[in-house]
């Protein structure tokens, strides 16, 4: 095999796990052409490779550093069990048993809604104690209306955030909604880990490549993977935001006033409404016949 | 023929009856009398808006005192007057009465209305008094003086 063909095929195998990582289906048809079957694994390159800082300064690229994760999977392990070293012909690992989810923290996303009701003209006066609520619990305030406000509390504090607001004014309709994102941030993460695999390799082979032609090959794949390191990064980051925060939104209105039944107290009772005389004249009593001036 | 001239004779006697029976006050110095209309039988009225009057209406229900001053006390409260004194009042002519006094908002200011219900025979006199609170306050004692000058003759 001649040197230039043994570049491709690392270059074919490279978008292989690429692929196979990313879910994508994509494969560059030239590189395909340049590399026929005896693509090495991706995994083994056939020379020693130099280490990623060197890779990174050998390529010019800024070597990308994850944010640091509570539990990085396995970097080559897929939620699906496949990994991206696992040889071509082998059977993949049967799904979720090579996933750890019993050892993995819960993300759970709450969102709640409260109705509530509230005197006669006390609608900010409500909406300012329920932003102190928020703010008490680590919390704050997202958006606020004439009748009504959005909080954020941290998720631990959620059920102890609807209490408190019970006591602000009289809640006359509750709504709680739970999304577990567990697993959706797992597999992202998983797919993040593949995908950094992947960057390392294409930095190595940046720094072997004998040409312009080949050099530009791997950077514009350096360059796909490193965007789709940060699309990911991004959703991974606002999954778990969501989730140690809850949202609570809250809509108020004013109690109708009550109208009393039976007068209480004599002072304003009033007159009895009897039949009416048959009497026209009492009708034409009062002021008004007395001070007109026109003449009847 | 016969019947048509006593119609036309009955109906004259009962007009006599009814003017002969008219309420009439001696006007108040500082008052002007408006000339007679189908309502009120007398009516005068003072330069600030001070007015005094009196109806003769027949008493159809045969009522008392007591029950015509009821009766007006009960219109009157419905229609938002509120009630501040109530005497018993007798005419010069040794007719008895009832008056009943009354306060209420017109156009934002406070108005007085005094109502005073006398029997004579088969006819209710009421005389009436009103203006605003500020030019009828002065005028009250003229008033008082005013409506025991009823006659009804």
């Amino acid at each position: 095999m001649s040197r230039r063909t043994r570049f491709a095929s690392w270059i074919l195998a490279a978008f292989a796990f690429t692929n196979v990582a990313c879910g994508g289906a994509a494969e560059p048809p030239a590189m395909a052409a340049m590399a026929p079957m005896e693509a090495a694994p991706a995994d083994a390159p056939p020379s020693a490779p130099p280490s990623a800082p060197q890779a990174a300064q050998a390529s010019g690229a800024a070597p990308r550093v994850a944010p640091a994760q509570p539990s990085p999977p396995p970097p080559t392990a897929r939620a699906d069990g496949r990994g991206a070293n696992a040889s071509p012909g082998a059977a993949p690992a049967k799904g979720k048993e090579a996933a750890p989810s019993d050892t993995r923290a819960a993300l759970v996303v709450y969102t709640g809604g409260l109705a509530m009701v509230t005197e006669s003209g006390k609608i900010p006066e409500s909406i300012d104690k329920i932003i102190d609520v928020a703010e008490g619990l680590g919390g704050g305030l997202m958006g606020r209306r004439d009748d009504g406000v959005d909080i954020r509390v941290p998720s631990q504090h959620f059920r102890t955030a609807l209490k408190e607001l019970e006591h602000v004014a009289t809640v006359t309709g509750r709504s709680v909604k739970a999304e577990d994102v567990t697993e959706q941030v797992h597999d992202l993460e998983v797919r993040l880990s593949n995908l950094k695999a992947t960057q390392k390799r294409l930095q190595e082979f940046l720094v072997r490549a004998q040409n312009v032609n080949d050099a530009l090959t791997v950077e514009r794949e350096l360059e796909r993977v490193a965007v789709e390191i940060d699309t990911i990064e991004g959703k991974v980051t606002f999954l778990r935001n969501r989730a140690s925060f809850s949202q609570i939104s809250v809509s108020l209105r004013e109690k109708p006033k009550d109208t009393p039944i039976v007068a209480s107290g004599p002072a304003k009772v009033a007159p009895a409404d009897g039949p009416r005389l048959p009497v026209p004249w009492l009708e034409t009593l009062g002021i008004e016949p007395l001070l007109s001036l026109k003449k009847n | 023929m016969k019947s048509t001239l006593l119609a036309v004779v009955l109906f004259s006697l009962s007009a006599l009856a009814g003017c002969a029976s008219a309420a009439k006050l001696e006007t108040p110095s500082g008052f002007a009398t408006l000339e007679r209309d189908d309502t009120f039988a007398y009516r005068a009225l003072s330069a600030k808006g001070v007015v005094i009057a009196t109806r003769t209406e027949k008493n159809e229900l045969k009522g008392n005192t007591e029950f015509w001053s009821e009766s007006i006390d009960l219109k009157l409260s419905r229609s938002g007057y509120v009630k501040k004194a109530e005497k018993n009042v007798r005419s010069n002519a040794g007719i008895e009465g009832r008056q009943l006094r009354y306060s209420v908002d017109r156009q934002g200011r406070e108005h007085r209305y005094w109502v005073t219900v006398f029997l004579k025979g088969d006819r209710v006199l009421v005389v009436e008094a009103t203006g605003d609170a500020q030019h009828f306050g002065p005028l009250e004692p003229t008033i008082e003086q005013a409506i025991v000058t009823l006659k009804a003759d």
